[in-house]
């Protein structure tokens, strides 16, 4: 799932729940699925790992992805 | 006769025509010269026909078909031109007129007057319209980069993209963004990227050079490419100043290739910061929430029927209970929330990921021992009601009977008599022990109480 997508059903879930209108039971449902959601975003966030790569044609014209450096 | 002393020539007018061809070909090599057009004509050979004219003179033209390919705009009537060619004559006609091979608009740069054309165009197309472009994504998960490798570009662009995101990943595809391979070259890129299901957004940049250095964005095929991109796509060529076609089609123009990874890449720590802000709100609505079941559950119990109004030592029990519980909620929420505050200030400090995590299942553990606390009181209060019920049945009516205690009722009424004034002798009545009960008759009555009556 995208990370907007998941920010937008975490903040449905804040708004449902500061409406103050389900039963007692759905609240901590909700609840804990915010909980989940929440460690999802916090998740995706922290796991970027730096990794630029530039595509390069070999002689056969394969298009293959390398590591790559900008020049100084 | 004069005739007669100069041998007679007499030439076809093939011939005529041959050798004026040969004089006037001779005579006007290469040559530019300027003009208006006027009576254009692109039949279905695709020459193109036309006249230039000045005030006084005209002279037909023909560009054929092959030459045209170097034309960098549409010829129209009225444009004034300057064209390079040379005097040629048509035999078959017997006119001369200019072989054309390179056509320039005067005044206005031949690429000035392209880009305008082809924006008036593509506008027309609807290209541009706000309506067709697309959203970026809010956190991508792969940017596709479409530049030169050897730039100052792309060192900018990926080190802007670190200082905002560090570990963002990129794609580079590597492209001329100049000369005559550059266009094809962008294309392939932006067709390649956009096929790629893990890319989400594209971007197409450049940095400043002269309106010859930047055409290859002015190019049709370039325009056609990002506007069929399946990904949006970001432009940004050149300066602040330099609008390119491009920028037009492009889903958001960025000023300069820097400024295209401040639309694309949010900073980490506002993401980290909404995501904060949300963990906040859902521990405080959930605060709130067990502040409510408390203050209904006090409403319910104000409500009670009688008999369990009098028992105060129950209730007093009960908000002796409901106290504590509301003392160790509210310390717990307190808590919680000056932990929130806590972790805030830590995550906005540095490396706040991790914490974050923490920090969840922190709050996880906590609701679970929450939970446990209100199990545990709701069992206390249990085992009082329990006990409640059988300090009920030690002052029943029932209980005393068996103490040695009976109950006289009338007969048949049945009414419980409690004072012997009402009874008069031979009466019937019935007594009720604890176990079973007599049929009785009246032979003596006494009014004085009990005590005297004893004695």
């Amino acid at each position: 799932m995208k990370f907007e997508e998941t920010l937008k059903q975490l903040e449905g879930i804040v708004e449902r729940l500061e409406a103050g209108e389900l039963a007692l039971e759905e609240s901590l449902e909700q609840f804990e699925e915010g909980i989940k959601l929440a460690r999802t975003l916090a998740k995706k966030l922290a796991e970027a790992e730096k990794k630029v790569q530039i595509l390069l044609k070999n002689e056969e014209g394969e298009i293959t992805p390398q590591p790559f450096e900008p020049e100084k | 006769m004069l005739t007669e002393t100069f041998p007679r020539t007499v030439l076809t007018i093939s011939e005529l025509t041959r050798n004026i061809k040969e004089v006037i070909e001779r005579s006007f090599p290469l040559l530019w010269v300027s003009g208006e057009v006027s009576n254009l004509r692109i039949p279905s050979s695709g020459h193109l026909y036309f006249t230039l004219k000045d005030e006084a003179s005209q002279i037909r033209v023909v560009m054929f078909r092959s030459q045209q390919r170097k034309l960098k705009f549409v010829p129209e009537d009225g444009v004034e031109v300057i064209a390079q060619g040379t005097v040629t004559v048509y035999e078959k006609r017997g006119e001369y007129q200019l072989l054309c091979d390179y056509l320039e608009p005067k005044g206005k740069g031949a690429l000035q007057l392209a880009f305008e054309q082809l924006k008036a165009r593509l506008a027309s197309k609807g290209w541009f319209d706000e309506a067709r472009k697309r959203p970026l994504p809010l956190f991508p998960a792969r940017i596709g980069l479409v530049t030169s490798a050897t730039g100052a570009a792309v060192r900018d662009i990926l080190t802007v993209i670190d200082s905002r995101f560090p570990g963002t990943s990129i794609l580079l595809y590597p492209v001329q963004v100049q000369g005559d391979y550059a266009p094809g070259e962008i294309v392939e890129a932006l067709n390649y990227l956009g096929r790629l299901s893990d890319i989400d957004v594209i971007i197409l940049a450049r940095g400043g050079g002269s309106i010859e250095d930047l055409w290859a964005f002015n190019e049709e095929e370039v325009a056609c490419a990002i506007y069929s991109c399946p990904v949006p796509v970001v432009s940004a060529v050149g300066h602040e100043t330099d609008f390119t076609i491009a920028d037009f089609v492009a889903d958001v123009r960025a000023p300069t290739p820097t400024g295209a990874c401040l639309v694309v890449v949010q900073n980490k720590a506002d993401l980290e910061d909404r995501v904060a802000y949300l963990i906040r709100r859902l521990a405080q609505s959930m605060g709130r929430l067990v502040e409510m079941r408390r203050t209904e559950l006090a409403s319910v119990r104000a409500g009670m029927p009688d008999p369990l109004n009098r028992i105060w030592p129950l209730t007093q029990r009960l908000d002796e209970l409901g106290l504590r519980l509301n003392t160790a909620l509210r310390f717990s929420i307190k808590e919680r929330t000056a932990e929130m505050g806590r972790f805030r200030e830590r995550l906005l400090l540095s490396s706040p990921s991790t914490r974050l995590s923490q920090g969840i299942s922190c709050l996880e553990d906590h609701i679970q021992s929450l939970k446990q606390a209100v199990h545990f009181h709701l069992a206390v209060v249990k085992k009082d009601l329990e006990r409640y019920l059988s300090l009920l049945n030690s002052v029943s009516p029932l209980a005393v009977l068996g103490r040695g205690y009976s109950i006289v009722l009338s007969w048949p009424e049945q009414k419980m008599v409690t004072d012997a004034a009402g009874l008069s002798i031979g009466q019937e009545l019935r007594a009720k022990f604890y176990r079973g009960s007599a049929h009785c008759q009246v032979t003596q009555v006494n009014v004085n109480n009990s005590q005297k009556e004893d004695d």
